[in-house]
């Protein structure tokens, strides 16, 4: 019987027996490392992410072709320079990420810690995953940067879609909102043609200067709220305010009818964020309470600060969501309401746009006795701003 | 205007003072007491406060409002006040509402912006009903 020059154990040659033989034997187990590098090497060159792994000091030890290609490291090696040299992460964002990264085995189990930044003009995400690479004495994290440009504009494209929708419902309350004093416009100065009085006349144009001046605000507030999302740009915002400013929006609906509106807000820090996003999450919020209570019962919006983060919720006395229904109303196009009243996109934008800005959106509601949604969102850090302009 | 004499007396119900104080001035000008309320409660009210004594002519009625929307104040004043004409005075032209509320009985329906010469057409015509309708009786 012929003794095979090596043996195979977990797909590892094992040591064969002999001189010749274990010369032979060396020759072919190196041409079958070489084989495994270059084949390893060609499978991460193939795949369309870039793979880096960084040592404890942030370093790269390891980048594959992409990332080289990515970050415009053709021509010299990604390797050995300084993790933030290359992406524009910031510092204190990655720490709060690898803090809980488990040092070593398999990501299996553990939730993937990701993140997002922009560089080159295209938007990449990031996941974080444990490596323990052999004799190494710390422990090192590996990234998996894919480039989600395109599903950005086609995420961007729905919530401009879904909020172009919802502006139908609201149009039929900005026409109340607009007539009323487009019809003091007209008769103030019909009257005026006919009045000889100069100081009726000054008071009745003052009217009409108020009356314009009321329509131009209306106008500006539904315009800024149409306006699509990527076209603006991420301010400073008072969450108080915005809530104020979605209610009037949602308000302004005859449906809106004789809600009782009750305001429990905290003083809160500014949050770093699209204004108009923010104003969707909550016109969505406040229009689906409004819905629920029919234009009866009590709507009630609270903000609080949780350590570093803003908690507000949106609660109404209406007819509460049933338990089956609990875990499906986020999903797109889920919707209980007549057709054409929703088109079951509300609640999975507004899942979305929070979830943007690293934030939860969660429920808790019983049939019968209402809803409360609340949404959290991280608070900026004070003079950071840039730590948050990773979040596209 | 060409008739100065008083010509009857007319409920306001608008929640709106920017619509108010025009059709209250003109009304006026024309000759019209002007009755106002911001909603259907309050014009239930002042109906119910002294039936006799208020003797409106004609309801001029918004809509949408709060409190006892017009609807609800419109179905009781065609139970209660079937002889005093209605008009309505809406923000939404809608086809299917109007017809509704002719059944019901409401005597016209003007829609906003409305002009001071349809206000005051219309207002002339439902207090001449009003007139000829109260002399038949």
């Amino acid at each position: 019987m012929e003794t095979p020059l090596f043996t195979m154990r977990y797909g590892i040659p094992l040591p064969p027996q002999g001189a010749t033989a274990q010369r032979e034997g060396c020759k072919q187990a190196e041409q079958a490392l070489w084989r495994a590098y270059h084949e390893t090497e060609k499978i991460l060159a193939s795949l369309p992410s870039s793979i880096l792994i960084v040592n404890g000091e942030h370093q790269i030890i390891y980048a594959n072709a992409v990332a080289s290609h990515h970050f415009g490291f053709e021509n010299c090696p990604l390797v050995g320079h300084s993790l933030f040299e290359v992406l524009p992460i910031p510092p204190d964002q990655w720490n709060r990420l690898t803090v809980d990264v488990p040092s070593s085995g398999s990501p299996a189990g553990h939730p993937l810690h990701d993140g997002e930044f922009e560089t080159h003009k295209r938007v990449y995400q990031y996941r974080l995953f444990p490596v323990a690479l052999y004799g190494a004495d710390e422990a090192q994290t590996g990234l998996v940067i894919s480039d989600i440009t395109e599903q950005k504009q086609l995420q961007d494209q729905l919530i401009q879609a879904e909020k172009l929708s919802s502006i139908g419902t609201l149009v039929s309350g900005m026409a109340h909102e607009i007539n009323n004093p487009m019809y003091g416009i007209l008769a103030m100065a019909e009257i005026i043609l006919e009045e000889t009085d100069p100081e009726k006349i000054k008071e009745y144009a003052h009217d009409i200067v108020e009356y314009s001046k009321h329509v131009a605000a209306v106008v500006r507030s539904f315009a800024c709220y149409a306006r699509p999302a990527s076209g603006d740009q991420k301010m400073e915002i008072d969450l108080n305010e915005r809530l104020i400013e979605a209610l009037k929006m949602v308000a302004r609906n005859p449906q809106f009818g004789d809600i009782k509106v009750v305001k429990d807000f905290a003083a809160l820090p500014p949050l770093w964020v699209r204004r108009s996003e923010i104003d969707q999450v909550f016109v969505n919020l406040i229009s689906n309470a409004a819905q629920a209570m029919a234009g009866h019962g009590c709507l009630t919006l609270t903000t609080r600060l949780d350590t570093d983060r803003i908690a507000a919720s949106v609660s109404d006395t209406g007819s509460g969501i049933p338990k089956a229904n609990l875990t499906r109303i986020f999903d797109p196009f889920f919707t209980t309401k007549d057709p054409g009243v929703g088109t079951g996109l509300g609640l999975s934008i507004v899942f979305k746009i929070v979830s943007k800005y690293e934030g939860t959106v969660s429920v808790d509601s019983e049939e019968g006795k209402g809803a409360t949604f609340t949404v959290h969102l991280p608070v900026m850090k004070l003079g950071r701003k840039e730590a948050h302009d990773g979040v596209p | 205007m060409e008739c100065h004499r008083p010509r009857g007396r007319i409920l306001m119900v608008e929640d709106e003072e920017q619509v108010r104080k025009p059709i209250r001035l003109n009304l006026t000008k024309a000759g019209y007491e002007v009755l106002e309320v911001s909603n259907g409660a309050e014009a239930i009210m002042v109906m119910e406060a002294d039936a006799d004594a208020v003797m409106i002519d004609t309801i001029l009625c918004d809509i949408r409002m709060p409190r006892a929307s017009g609807l609800e104040a419109i179905t009781y004043f065609r139970e209660h006040y079937p002889s005093v004409p209605i008009v309505v005075l809406t923000g939404y032209p809608d086809v299917e509402l109007a017809a509704s509320l002719m059944k019901q009985g409401v005597l016209d329906y003007l829609t906003k912006p409305v002009t001071r010469e349809e206000l005051l057409t219309v207002i002339e015509r439902c207090v001449d009903q009003h007139g000829l309708f109260s002399t038949h009786q």
